[in-house]
């Protein structure tokens, strides 16, 4: 199907709104100098996936972003794979830890976090994949949330210092 | 003689729109997180 292209006044046929594949679901701009952000009413059984987006903020030292459902504090399995910039394999575990560790990255001037969650809402296991950027590597991270609840909301916390602008955003993959 | 005191800024968490002081339970709960949490690099062997 050719992509449409919307213009003032057209009718906008179902086919063509029922393809659209991702959905803005909730848009939080992050206030100055906070230690965490909790964004509610994120997840819900509209979809059962989402990708969650922060850009445009700045860190106030490097730091990587956890990522952790509300309500949660422990649970979080992951596996990240990346290189140092000098070209080094690394890699890290987290078992049973209190967040999504490497959920993005930030240092003064920016701060970023790009995570597909799949299936928060329901009540099976959590799913995350996101890149990771540090101050010495980069890389990719995966992790599951080991419990099978329902969650609504997540909360975005440096592992240093605080994080102050940009704006969070939380989309939903149409299933 | 003067003593220069050191305040320790508040830890401010936001919630949706709302920014505030964290209570002294968050504090420590986000203390806690953010110490036993710290991003590991683990080289491979050469």
């Amino acid at each position: 199907m050719t992509y449409p292209v919307f213009t003032n006044g057209t009718v906008l046929p179902a086919s063509d709104l029922n393809a659209i594949g991702l959905w803005l679901v909730k848009s939080q701009t992050v206030g100055m100098g906070v230690s965490s952000v909790t964004v509610t009413g994120a997840f819900s059984a509209d979809f059962d996936n989402y990708l969650v987006e922060y850009s445009g903020g700045s860190a106030s030292t490097g730091c990587v972003t956890y990522f952790a459902l509300n309500g949660t504090s422990s649970g979080y399995y992951s596996g990240m794979s990346g290189a140092t910039y000098a070209g080094a394999h690394t890699y890290a575990g987290t078992s049973n830890a209190s967040s999504v560790v490497y959920g993005g990255g930030g240092d003064s001037g920016w701060v970023a976090l790009s995570m597909t969650v799949r299936d928060p809402f329901k009540a099976i296991f959590t799913k995350f994949s996101n890149p990771v950027w540090f101050a010495t590597y980069a890389g990719h991270n995966s992790a599951v949330h080991a419990s099978a609840t329902s969650y609504t909301g997540f909360t975005i916390t440096p592992s240093s210092g605080t994080i102050t602008g940009g704006t969070i955003r939380v989309y939903g993959y149409r299933n | 003689m003067s003593m220069d005191t050191e305040t320790k800024k508040p830890l401010l968490v936001q919630v949706d729109g709302e920014v505030r002081e964290m209570t002294p339970e968050e504090v420590t709960a986000h203390e806690e997180m953010v110490a036993n949490s710290q991003p590991l690099i683990v080289p491979s062997p050469e």
